[in-house]
This record gives C-alpha cells, structure tokens and sequence, in this order.
C-alpha cells in the first residue's frame, strides 16, 4: 500500500473533542488524541474504523490517488456554488407595511393602520407574476409579508387569483406570514379554500408574547391563540407554522417561551435571534443578548422541544445544510442568498434580493440595495449591477475570517447583515453577532449529534422525515 | 436435486420440429407485415404463411415480436427478448478489464464481436419501450465496438431505454464520455456501475485489477459532469461487509450524483460458485452493517436498494429498500417457501444457489 498523506481541511475545537471538514463538504468528529494522531501523520495509531472514515472523506488519501481527489473535492465545491445559485424559489411580495402590531422589535420598519402611502397597487400584480414567471423553474413559493399583508386582503386574493392561472405550470403554494389581527371567519374560509400556509409569530406565554409584540388593539397573545383554536377546530386542514423571535425577555424563561406550542399542539417550533434590522437596532439594548446568552437559552429550549417530540426548525435547517447540504435556507448560502435563495417585492414597487435587504432600504434608504423596479423588464433584474457588486464577495472561503472556518462549507455569507451591522459586505467576523450564533450553532449540533445518543436518534429521525 | 426447482419462467425450450437454420429471430404470428424486421422471422406453427417455423411441446410464453434465439444443433430456442420477462438482458461481450472474485459471468479473451451484433439486432427489432438491460463482461472493454454498437442503433432510429451494466473504467477518458453521451441523445441510459471499497487496497482486491478503484471513481466523477443516471452497486462478501458504511462516506464525498445505492447479495454462480466459501457472509451477519450503510445514505439523502436477498432474510426496517430482483429466468423458490405469505413480494433463491448454500445456511430462513 502506498503512503497515506493528508488532504487540505480546517478545524474546530468543541469543548474536549475536534471536528475536522474539508471543501468536499466532508466533516469527521474526533476525540482530541485522535485528532493529534491526524495532525502528527500517525496514521496507523488511529483505530481502523476511523481511518476507514477519514479515507472515504477524503481526509487522507493514498498518494497515488491526489489527482483523483482533487477531482472529487473541486467537483464537490463546484456543486455546492452551483446549488447556490440555482433560480429562486422563494418570492415574497409586501402588499402593505402597516400593522395592528407595536412590536418593539420590528425589523422591517412597520407604519401604523392609517398611514397613508404603504399598500402596493393591484396595478403591479401582473408585472410581478411576470417576473416570477421569468425568474422561477418548477416550484415557486409566494408568501406575503408586511407589514400585516391581511389589513390589504383584496390584494392578496386579487394576487392569488391571478397568479393560479398565470403560473397553473409551476408547482405552486402560498404562505401568509400573519400575526392573525384583521383574519375573519370569511379570510379563514377563503385560506383554506384555497390551500394556503399559514407563518403566525408566538414568542411565548402571555406576558411574553405580548410584551415582545404588543398591539394597541387588541390582546395579541389571546386572539393569536383563540384564532389558532378555531382554525384547528374548524379548519383542521389550513397548516400554520409558528415563529418565535427571543427578546432579553425571553431568555429568562425557556418553559415559558416554548409552553404555548406545547399547549396548542404544535409539532415543530422555529426559534430566531433578533436581527439588527429596522426597529431592532434602535431596542437593541433594550431587546438584545450576546450570543453566549442567546445559547444557554437555546440548549433549554432544544432539550425541553426533544423531550416534548417538537422538532425545530432551526436545528434542523443546519443539520439539512450538514448532512445534505441543502441550499434551501437563505442564510446559510455561499455565494449569498441574494436574489437567488429569495426576491422581495416591496410595496413601494422596488425589488430587492432578500427580506433583509429591503428592511436594510427602509432605514438607510442605500440605493445600492434596489435590484430593479416591478416596472422593469424582468432581464434586468438578473444583470443589474448592484447583484453583482452585493453578490461577488460572498464565495464564503474567500472571506477573512471565513477562510479558515471549520464551518464554511455548511455556512453562509451574509451580505446584508454585515452591511447592516458594519457598513460593509463581508465585515469583521470576529466582531459578528451572525458570525458568533451561527459557529454556537454549529459547536451545539456537533457536539449533540455525537456526544448525546437521544440527540443522535432525533436528530436523524428530523433529517430523514 | 433439479426436481427440486420450481423456476418461474421457463427461459430455453426444446425444438421438436424446425426448418430454420441457427440463428436470431423474431417471433410472429401469422398475417403479420413483416417487413420492417431487419432480421427473419419465424412461427412456431407450421402453416403457409410461414416460411419458417418451429414446433415445440413445451409450455412456453414467447408473444409476437419476441426475440428468439434457434440452436438446431442443441434443438432448443432460447428467449433473447420477451415481453413477458420482468427484465431482458443482453450479453454484448464476455471480455472485461476487471477480474472479480465473484464474478457470475466470468470473462473469455475471445473474438466476440457477433455478442454485440446480436444485441444490436435484438434491440433494433424488439420495438418495444421496455427497459433493456446490456451487460458483459465489460461492455465497454473496446471503446470503439462500444460506440459502433450505439450507432448502429441510432440509425436504426432506435430509442430502447437501457441500462448498462459497466465497471466504469473507460469512462476515466472523458472524450469518451462525451461521446457517449451525444449518442445516447435520444434514449435513456442508467450506468449501473460497482463500487466494492471504500478505498482501492479493498476495492481493487475485490474487482482483481490494479487501479480499478482510481479508474472508476474518475469514470464517475465524469459521467457526473453529463448529468447521467448512475446505479452504484455493491456485491457484499465477507471481505467488504463491514465497510459498507465506508462506502457510504465514500458516496455522499465522491458520487453524491448517484440516483441509487444498490447493496446486492452474492449469486452463487460462476466464480462466486467457485469462491464460495472465502467470499460467502450470511444475510443475518450482514444486516447490521447494511443498516449502518442505509441509514447514512438517507442522511445525506441517496436512496438505497437491496437486490438479490430472500425477504426473509431482510431485517423487518429494512423491507422498504427490498427489491424483489432476481431475473424471473434464474429465480426459484424452495419447498420450504410454499406456506409463506410474503411469497409473492419476495424474490426467492437463484437456481444456481442450490447444492451450494441451500441446505446449509438457508433453512434458518424458514419461518
């Protein structure tokens, strides 16, 4: 046999262990005398199963065989650039920024019930379907985002109408992400008449949820969770997704904010730090955490959620992007989600490349976000320079601070958030808040997956369901 | 012990009466137009519409446009193509670059030009949308016959789906690749292509060729680049059984592209007849590391097939990846089997295992 040498990877210490990955997207946990035996070429001291491993990775290859593993990672690299910039599939139209919530953490800037100048015009509903259509292949996901999209309902079943005989082609499907305000029995019936996903937000217990989303209208917490039960009772066909946003609030009690989905019977929760967007920036210290913080937190929430058989999503959204390497979550893409993990329309008629981008708009008003406008031919969109100049940057293991990551063949670069939070496309991730959660994810789900034998067997059970 | 077989579908019968000399046929019935056959065509009743036919008193299921194959000399008339067949195969050669232990078909240097002939004119005149199944030796051991063969069913304006069975190490020369791939335009090709190793010391030990490993692995990796349908295939023996969950690695980092992972038992035939009992490991050992192998793949999201294993023999969370998958003409089912009720969803035993495992290994799988 001939010698084994070692191929290019990075590495990260967890607590006592070593987790190793290289570009072909491969990784190998490892206790630390194993990981030395690695670093100091001891090869045959390493227990056989594990060398057998580190072969089929293509950590260590035979020398006779570089050429071939050359091929083999660069193939695998190239693939993972390529499903990230595969066509959109996500397309998010604001059909109005006002809202009957307050909440304190509003990232994209919401306007109040009466303001005039916030809704988009039917008259866009056909230029935008143009552009679904140009930008899209097989499946297409609308989902109308607000501002409270159901204080301009019209709009949305004008928009739904159309777009079912424009695209009757693509495999489509609808989401609202509402906090279920203005629904009425009549909205509830048209839902699920016409199979639409409901995104609500629950961030908690009583106090909780409505000290973090607070309406001068009404009891947020009461008419989200009675709205939820009438749906169940009457409509058990509508599904709903909830999404929890944590707040400083939050951290205090991890029972308290994962309670109600235990209460309402829910399968799955979605836990989401805050995002220096919009309003948030401003409440930051009043709202905000480090991500040390944060993931005390967290590590509760996912044991009670184990223990209560609900899957999160947000674990779960890393371990696709781990073990399948799934490009369907727009932060966690390299080259960035921009454009294409998500399109937003905007009420204002203008196009932007993801969510954040146009709540980054709302408040910087940075031109250089605008990717076209509902009235431009959609070619445009996809030759604007604006993509390119936000878009260039992002090829993760390029980046300072990236390049050496254990992480960046499952991570992403965010562009936007790092323009956000400082003024500039890749930033300093030692200084990154997106940076520090995301390798805290990371550190938790390897450490879980292989150290924690429930945690193993649930783990699996989500990726495989 | 042959009284013993209870095969299925019946593959050779014997000729009692034929005017037809040795050779490849299409079967018609009478009052047919036969004349865009490109080979002859016979009947098996002896009538005025025939200008040749041939009688025989066995039972038999050969319809209408079957490929048949007259052997006057040994009377008998072989099904080349039938449409009553669960698969049709075809041998294109019996020559191969790779020389594996358990090889069912072992392989012969001759001159076997007239293999490629004959799958040619079978594939041309079968007409019918059938998946057909083209294995070897290596049918791609010569480039050049390989891509004479497409050609000629190209214009013949055939568009036969096939799957080609192929060890893949011709495909490490890309131009070759390309030009496969611009011939096969028209139809629909799925590689099924054998990984044994995880890496070459086990691989190349396993397919008995220096560099088969490296070979293979390139050829992949290239057929990946034009987008192909690839079946990996893994024949466990005693010698890689308890690396399947590193060929699982090695898939999801090399060949992540595949569409199917298919974990096949040994068929007791030809050299895995001879080889038996360094290369046999029981089902019931295997299990536990096909598990291990399964469960990886849907991990990373590959589907994963078992072929060639009595169901009974296939642990109950492992059934849904279970194909019933040993051809109808190699297949039986011992006496043992009559009560079962899985039986129709179960591919029993190759004929050939008889005498070789039956009695010592198997009536652990009678339940």
């Amino acid at each position: 046999m001939t010698n084994l040498a070692k191929l290019p990877f990075n590495f990260k210490r967890i607590n006592k262990d070593y987790l190793i990955s290289n570009l072909a997207g491969q990784h190998q946990f490892m206790k630390e005398e194993d990981f030395i035996k690695v670093i100091d070429s001891d090869f045959c001291e390493l227990d056989p199963k594990i060398l057998a491993s580190l072969e089929s990775k293509s950590f260590l290859t035979p020398e006779n065989q570089l050429g071939l593993r050359e091929k083999i990672i660069s193939s695998r690299l190239a693939t993972r650039i390529y499903d990230s910039l595969s066509p959109p599939s996500l397309f998010m139209v604001v059909p109005t920024l006002r809202c009957d919530h307050d909440c304190n953490y509003c990232q994209v800037s919401r306007v109040d019930m009466d303001a005039q100048g916030y809704d988009l015009d039917e008259e866009h509903i056909d230029n935008i379907i143009k552009h679904i259509r140009f930008l899209s292949r097989e499946f297409v996901k609308i989902e109308f985002q607000g501002g409270e999209p159901l204080v301009n309902f019209l709009f949305i079943k004008k928009f739904v109408s159309k777009a079912k005989t424009a695209l009757k082609d693509k495999k489509l499907n609808f989401v609202i992400a509402t906090a279920l305000g203005p629904i009425t029995d009549e909205i509830i019936k048209w839902i699920s008449s016409e199979k639409i996903h409901l995104s609500i937000s629950i961030d908690g217990i009583e106090s909780i949820h409505n000290s973090n989303r607070p309406s001068k209208l009404f009891n947020s917490f009461k008419n989200t969770t009675q709205i939820i039960r009438k749906i169940r009772d009457s409509y058990p066909d509508i599904q709903l997704s909830a999404l929890t946003t944590v707040t400083k609030l939050s951290l205090t009690s991890p029972e308290n904010v994962i309670k109600p989905y235990i209460d309402l019977g829910f399968k799955e929760l979605f836990i989401r730090p805050l995002s220096p967007y919009g309003f948030a920036v401003d409440t930051w210290k009043k709202l905000g955490y480090t991500a040390e913080e944060f993931f005390i937190f967290y590590e509760k929430v996912l044991d009670i959620a184990i223990d209560n058989d609900l899957i999160e999503y947000s674990a779960l959204l890393h371990l696709n992007r781990i073990f399948k390497r799934s490009a369907s979550h727009v932060d966690l893409k390299s080259p960035a989600g921009v454009l294409f993990g998500a399109v937003c329309f905007d009420y204002s008629g203008n196009i932007f490349g993801s969510d954040e981008s146009r709540m980054l708009y709302k408040t910087t008003e940075s031109k250089e976000l605008i990717l076209g406008h509902i009235s431009d031919s959609p070619k445009d969109i996809c030759t604007n320079e604006n993509l390119t100049t936000i878009l260039k940057d992002t090829f993760i293991e390029l980046n300072p601070g990236c390049c050496d990551c254990a992480y960046n063949q499952f991570c992403g670069a965010d562009p936007i958030y790092h323009l956000s939070s400082q003024g500039d496309l890749i930033g300093d991730k030692s200084k990154s808040f997106f940076c520090q959660i995301e390798m805290k994810m990371f550190d938790l789900i390897f450490e879980k997956y292989y150290t924690n034998s429930n945690y193993f067997k649930k783990f699996n059970e989500w990726l495989v369901i | 012990m042959a009284g013993d077989l209870i095969i299925e579908r019946q593959n050779d019968f014997s000729i009692q009466e034929t005017n037809a000399i040795d050779g490849l046929y299409v079967l018609v019935s009478e009052n047919t137009d036969t004349s865009h056959y490109t080979i002859p065509t016979i009947s098996y009743v002896k009538d005025k519409f025939s200008e040749m036919f041939f009688t025989t008193e066995d039972d038999h299921d050969f319809m209408h446009g079957d490929i048949i194959f007259i052997n006057k000399k040994r009377k008998k008339v072989s099904g080349v193509l039938n449409q009553n067949a669960k698969q049709n195969t075809l041998l294109v050669t019996e020559r191969c670059d790779n020389l594996c232990s358990f090889c069912s078909q072992p392989p012969n240097a001759r001159d076997d030009t007239h293999f490629f002939l004959y799958a040619a004119e079978s594939i041309i005149n079968f007409r019918q949308d059938m998946i057909v199944g083209i294995t070897g030796g290596e049918p791609t051991f010569d480039k050049d016959k390989f891509i004479n063969f497409l050609r000629i069913l190209n214009e013949n304006n055939s568009e036969t789906p096939l799957h080609i069975l192929t060890n893949g190490r011709a495909f490490k020369d890309l131009d070759f690749v390309k030009n496969i791939t611009e011939l096969n335009h028209s139809r629909e090709v799925v590689w099924g292509v054998p990984v044994h190793g995880h890496n070459q010391q086990l691989h190349d030990d396993c397919v008995g060729a220096e560099n088969a490993f490296i070979d293979t692995l390139e050829g992949l990796v290239n057929l990946s680049y034009y987008g192909q349908f690839i079946e990996l295939r893994t024949v466990v023996t005693q010698k890689n059984y308890q690396y399947l969950e590193n060929i699982s690695e090695l898939i999801s980092t090399s060949m992540p592209f595949i569409s199917t992972h298919a974990i096949m038992n040994l068929e007791p035939k030809g050299w895995a007849k001879r080889n038996f009992e360094e290369l046999f490991v029981s089902p019931e050992e295997q299990m536990s590391y096909i598990e291990k192998s399964i469960s990886l793949n849907n991990l990373h999201g590959i589907s994963s097939a078992l072929y060639n294993y009595p169901l009974c023999q296939v642990d109950q969370k492992l059934r849904p990846y279970y194909h019933k998958s040993i051809s109808d003409w190699k297949n039986y089912y011992p006496k043992f089997c009559s009560g079962c009720k899985d039986k129709s969803d179960c591919g029993g035993f190759f004929t050939s295992s008889v005498g070789v495992y039956l009695e010592d290994n198997l009536t652990k799988g009678k339940q």
